[in-house]
């Protein structure tokens, strides 16, 4: 088992025509992910990779029924194609785009709800079944199925934490990117409560960062609801405050978002913090060794 | 994008928030003239910060005789880190009361709407005002389809204190301000203090506009106003940076990765710089950039350079550090480099056969940042 996505997943691509659009989609099928169309306004009839490429999602579907949408564009773009991804009644929306204005997505999250679409990022490296499947740019070969779940706000770092868990032999089972952005769709709470439901996955972690409220709401909602064992990483400790850093969502404004803050509530409910992507490999194979004794 | 005061209250004005008299100046010539109209005088230097008026960016002139000597005081001087290249001269009124106004984003995942802040004991920064006092502030979330309801606001000033005298008069400025926000892609409209003059009319007395840098694509009128920091200039080329008090110049890809590669540095006893999230610009100039950005730091004694392959390729990058160094000839700094994810392989093939002397490569990043310490001098 896996959340979110498996071996199963049928995936139609906004915006395969790019250049980044065309190298992703590859590599995305090089892992084994099922890309069943794409789609480009105006470019309907082409083929990209051996994927036919339709003018609207509506049309896409028509011929290819799917379950997934990975949408990579020009950030402009984003809204409409995400408003027509939910209305052509696509379920989980994977965006990969940065720089999405976030009035933008105040609208997008209207949209969601009620829907039951699931939208994870924008501005997310995607998510990966490890050894299933592959919706996003995070480099395949760093992953090993096995009981770890990974939630990460950061991208290029939750890289850094599956390379050292794989190494440790921690393979995983899924590894999200929830997005560096102020509003994103799918939160840490939302992929908690799917970790914490998948049979599979023995234990999580969680790689937060500065800004925001987000990990005071997970380790709360961990504190309340997570049975599994949880190891955290908060990014920006040496971030000062009032500076946004990279991520529009990393900034210390009016005292909110700080590294002490975060660190205290993941201590409060008892989720160790670790501060290298080794250490929460180390931490994860101590949770891990204590659970299996405890069985 | 932070809009300067007289650049945000030009906005609010045509939204019909009311704004007294005012005029921008440049320089004595401008002053001299202006004065001839505005008495008494507040000279507000037009810097973006929110701790002007604390780091002495704004005069209250006893008279117009006093008022030239404190605006050339103020005209090219440096406050809160900025020069100051434009004054704005208002009218000074005599006000009863202070009201905070403001539209701020919450993304707070219960939220992700826009909240409108009202405070009935304005003037003082709202940060301030969070921690002393935060009952003082009332909150109203509003549906970003349907824009706050005059019900609401009277609601929201009702809980706040404030009288039913003022009431409608208020509404009309909140609603105001919020169509501001909304129209200017803003995450902050705020008008800090809002105050009652004499008369009882309603006064902003300061404006303050942060528009979403990711909208700028649809607010090409407006322009970033030419800040002459380093960041400024880094953000031009298209790279996240922040200058911190270290000695080791760091360049990465993705924010958390380099604020990882900041705090493990830190843990290892070094020093870091500054941080460098290149983005997905490494594909393009990004490291040519990077380099001539953390050269104008004279005080490095080394540059780590870390990545990690998803979305970009090692190899590439590789290949990009080498051609730059080598253009350069010589390379005083030593160049700390660490590559991982898509790629890497070839990536450490292409430095260990023809890479230049000044590069050293490292498999991890632990031995990265201990490197990278060691030639900070713990």
């Amino acid at each position: 088992m896996s959340i979110l996505v498996d071996e199963n997943t049928r995936v139609i691509f906004q915006g395969i025509t790019g250049k980044f659009g065309t190298y992703h989609s590859r590599l995305m099928m090089e892992y084994g992910t099922n890309i069943v169309a794409g789609v480009t306004p105006g470019r309907g009839g082409m083929e990209v990779n051996g994927v036919p490429v339709f003018d609207s999602m509506q049309e896409a579907l028509a011929e290819h029924p799917a379950d997934a949408a990975i949408t990579m564009m020009p950030a402009p773009f984003v809204k409409d194609a995400v408003f027509e991804a939910i209305d052509a009644g696509i379920k989980l929306i994977i965006c990969l785009v940065e720089g999405v204005p976030v009035h933008d997505m105040m609208l997008v999250r209207k949209k969601l709800a009620g829907t039951g679409c699931v939208m994870i990022g924008p501005n997310s490296p995607g998510i990966v079944s490890a050894g299933k499947t592959l919706l996003g740019f995070m480099p395949g070969s760093i992953y090993r199925p096995g009981p770890v779940g990974i939630v990460s706000r950061s991208g290029t770092f939750s890289y850094q934490v599956a390379t050292e868990l794989s190494q440790a032999g921690i393979g995983q089972t899924t590894c999200v990117g929830i997005g560096g952005d102020p509003i994103t769709g799918i939160s840490f709470v939302d992929i908690l409560t799917r970790f914490e439901a998948d049979p599979d996955t023995e234990a999580i972690v969680l790689v937060g960062e500065i800004g925001r409220t987000s990990e005071e709401e997970a380790a709360e909602y961990i504190g309340r609801a997570v049975t599994k064992p949880v190891v955290a990483i908060i990014l920006g400790e040496t971030a000062p405050p009032g500076k946004q850093m990279g991520h529009a969502g990393a900034i210390i404004t009016a005292g909110r978002g700080t590294y002490e803050s975060k660190h205290n509530a993941f201590q409060s409910v008892g989720v160790p913090v670790a501060h290298t992507a080794k250490e929460v490999a180390v931490l994860m194979a101590e949770l891990l060794a204590k659970r299996a004794a405890s069985k | 994008m932070r809009l300067l005061e007289y650049q945000a209250k030009d906005i609010f004005k045509r939204y019909g928030i009311p704004v007294g008299p005012g005029e921008v100046c440049r320089n004595i010539e401008e002053v001299e003239s202006a004065l001839q109209r505005i008495c008494p005088v507040v000279i507000k230097s037009q810097v973006p910060s929110g701790k002007r008026g604390k780091g002495g960016g704004i005069k209250f002139a006893p008279d117009s005789n006093g008022a030239l000597p404190m605006a050339m005081d103020l005209l090219n001087s440096t406050v809160c880190g900025y020069e100051v290249k434009e004054l704005l001269l208002e009218q000074q009124y005599s006000i009863q009361k202070e009201f905070y106004a403001g539209v701020i984003t919450d993304g707070s995942t219960h939220r992700c709407c826009p909240v409108i802040l009202f405070s009935a004991s304005g003037g003082m920064e709202i940060e301030e005002l969070v921690a002393e006092n935060p009952d003082a502030i009332i909150e109203l979330p509003v549906d970003p389809l349907f824009g706050p309801s005059d019900y609401q606001l009277r609601d929201l000033l009702n809980r706040a204190g404030v009288s039913l005298a003022q009431r409608a008069e208020l509404v009309k400025v909140l609603q105001a301000l919020y169509r501001v926000y909304w129209d200017y892609d803003a995450e902050l409209a705020e008008i800090n203090p809002l105050g009652t003059a004499e008369s009882g009319k309603l006064i902003a007395l300061d404006g303050k506009l942060t528009v979403d840098n990711s909208a700028g694509f649809r607010h090409q009128e407006l322009r970033e106003n030419s800040l002459d920091s380093r960041e400024a200039r880094a953000a031009a080329m298209g790279l996240s940076y922040v200058d911190l008090e270290g000695n080791i110049g760091i360049m990465s890809n993705g924010a958390g990765l380099t604020m990882a590669t900041m705090d493990q540095l830190a843990q290892a006893g070094g020093r870091p710089a500054n941080f460098m999230d290149t983005g997905e610009r490494i594909l393009r100039n990004g490291i040519a950039d990077g380099f001539s950005i953390l050269e104008e730091r004279q005080d490095l004694k080394a540059i780590l350079i870390n990545v990690f392959g998803g979305g970009v390729q090692c190899d590439q990058i590789a290949e990009k550090i080498n051609e730059y160094l080598i253009a350069q000839g010589e390379y005083s700094l030593p160049v700390l480099v660490c590559l991982q994810g898509r790629n890497a392989d070839m990536a450490r093939q292409i430095i260990r056969e023809q890479g230049h002397p000044a590069i050293k490569l490292l498999d991890t990043m632990e031995e990265a940042v201990v490197e990278a310490a060691a030639l900070g001098g713990i």
